[in-house]
């Protein structure tokens, strides 16, 4: 639905996770090897952030040995990954944003882990619409530092967004 | 449907004759928009099922439903039975949300009794006592609210929203509300309306950033004389301002903007800089890297 209603089951939210669709609405798929439950169309690999989350203490300093193999495995691939558009300046003509896993609604203010943003950098000649509703973009993923002038970082992730639906 | 997914998709769900029939007599998706409303009418009476799975499913087929087929859809809603699941603890925190957006849809579209009872379910929900300081679905009820009744709605309930013993986690739901309202104002508010309560939010220290951001991309360029002053105001003490200035400032198109970035350039160019720099990614993280 357009509005989260917490940090709850978000199954019954408006974002369910992509294996979560129900069956009738699943896109007719190409014969794939099995991926271990990552459904796959046309290579597009459906992630969630759940796929992209780690173990990390918040606070504690990131490095790239704290990445698992399955998300050092995402590097290049195309993915579609469904989220939250942070809100940002502009409504129309998005040519770059963020993507996190929820809103944050039921946070006290601005923060999240690292590993629940996604840098979207739309690929030449495509843009987004801001909209409250959870999205899926699909793009080209990849591990991208974004540090802060203090040498923390912002981000780890980024994408090549082709499109977002 | 079984031969369209591939098997490492399947899950295996225990069912019962209930499920087995609801999902043989369940409509397919559908894209015409009239048959689309026409086809969650189905779901609207299993929503609160005995059945958990079924439940579940049909409260998915809501949740994934764009809001303009849900508006149309309502009919098959029961006034007093939304009105009941709004004030119900037994019902799940969770659906609150989607259960005020309703209310607020039937207390708009309806008459007579079955629009005051779900005003009233609103407002009850919202006075309830709580046992956290988050309660799952409050921007929902608000923004049910806004469907109803508009703006004056949010200055009438008993949360208080702009008492100093409001509720920052209210606060911050009603911020959510009012992004609704932006996007859906045919249903709730004029923007002009959206943007004024925005505008309230500015005056809360923990909101004032949203609330910049939000009014840039409302193109509510009437507020730059209020987001200025915001820079030192707020932006001494919490380093998220001065980017939400700055990025509004450039988002500007208008000659004050760019005269108020010269003058903040004036007094701290690197400063200015580093705002403009920091406005381009307004990242969550932000906050954890200071």
């Amino acid at each position: 639905m357009l509005l989260l209603t917490g940090c709850g089951d978000r199954h019954e939210i408006g974002s369910p996770k992509a294996s979560d669709t129900k069956p009738s609405q699943r896109t007719p798929q190409a014969p794939q090897q099995a991926t271990g439950g990552h459904s796959r169309t046309a290579g597009i690999r459906d992630i969630s952030f759940d796929d992209i989350a780690f173990d990390m203490e918040k606070g504690s300093a990131f490095s790239r040995d704290l990445l698992p193999e399955r998300v050092l495995a995402l590097q290049g691939q195309p993915v579609r990954i469904r989220g939250y558009i942070l809100p940002s300046f502009q409504q129309t003509g998005l040519t770059q944003f963020v993507l996190v896993r929820d809103n944050m609604e039921c946070c006290f203010g601005p923060g999240a882990a690292l590993y629940d943003c996604i840098v979207v950098k739309m690929q030449p000649g495509q843009t987004a619409d801001f909209s409250i509703r959870p999205v899926a973009v699909t793009g080209v993923f990849d591990l991208a530092e974004l540090k802060g002038p203090d040498g923390n970082h912002l981000a780890i992730y980024a994408l090549a967004g082709e499109t977002v639906r | 449907m079984l031969f369209e997914t591939r098997p490492a998709d399947w899950q295996a769900v225990a069912a019962d004759e209930l499920l087995i029939g609801y999902c043989l007599t369940a409509a397919p998706p559908v894209t015409d928009p009239q048959q689309a409303a026409d086809r969650l009418r189905w779901f609207a009476h299993r929503l609160e099922h005995p059945n958990a799975a079924i439940a579940a499913d049909a409260y998915a087929e809501y949740a994934l439903a764009p809001f303009a087929v849900v508006r149309e859809a309502t009919t098959a809603l029961d006034a007093e039975q939304l009105a009941s699941w709004l004030t119900d603890p037994a019902i799940n925190p969770q659906r609150r949300g989607f259960y005020g957006l309703a209310a607020g849809l039937v207390a708009r579209q309806r008459q007579g009794s079955e629009a005051s009872c779900c005003r009233q379910a609103l407002h009850q929900a919202l006075a309830a006592p709580r046992g956290s300081d988050f309660q799952a679905g409050t921007d929902g009820l608000l923004a049910g609210l806004l469907i109803a009744d508009g703006a004056e709605a949010i200055n009438n309930t008993a949360l208080g929203l702009f008492a100093e013993t409001a509720s920052p986690v209210d606060q911050r739901h009603l911020l959510n509300a009012l992004r609704f309202a932006w996007e859906e104002p045919a249903d709730t508010m004029p923007r002009h309306q959206t943007v004024a309560t925005t505008r309230r939010l500015l005056a809360l220290p923990h909101l004032a950033r949203e609330a910049i951001i939000d009014l840039a991309r409302y193109q509510d360029w009437e507020a730059l004389p209020a987001i200025v002053p915001l820079w030192d105001e707020l932006g001494q003490d919490d380093p998220l301002i001065r980017p939400a200035v700055a990025g509004y400032l450039v988002a500007c198109p208008q000659p004050a903007a760019r005269q108020a970035v010269e003058q903040l350039r004036r007094r701290d160019a690197d400063a200015v800089a580093a705002a403009i720099a920091a406005s381009r990614f307004p990242l969550p993280a932000a906050t954890d890297s200071r």
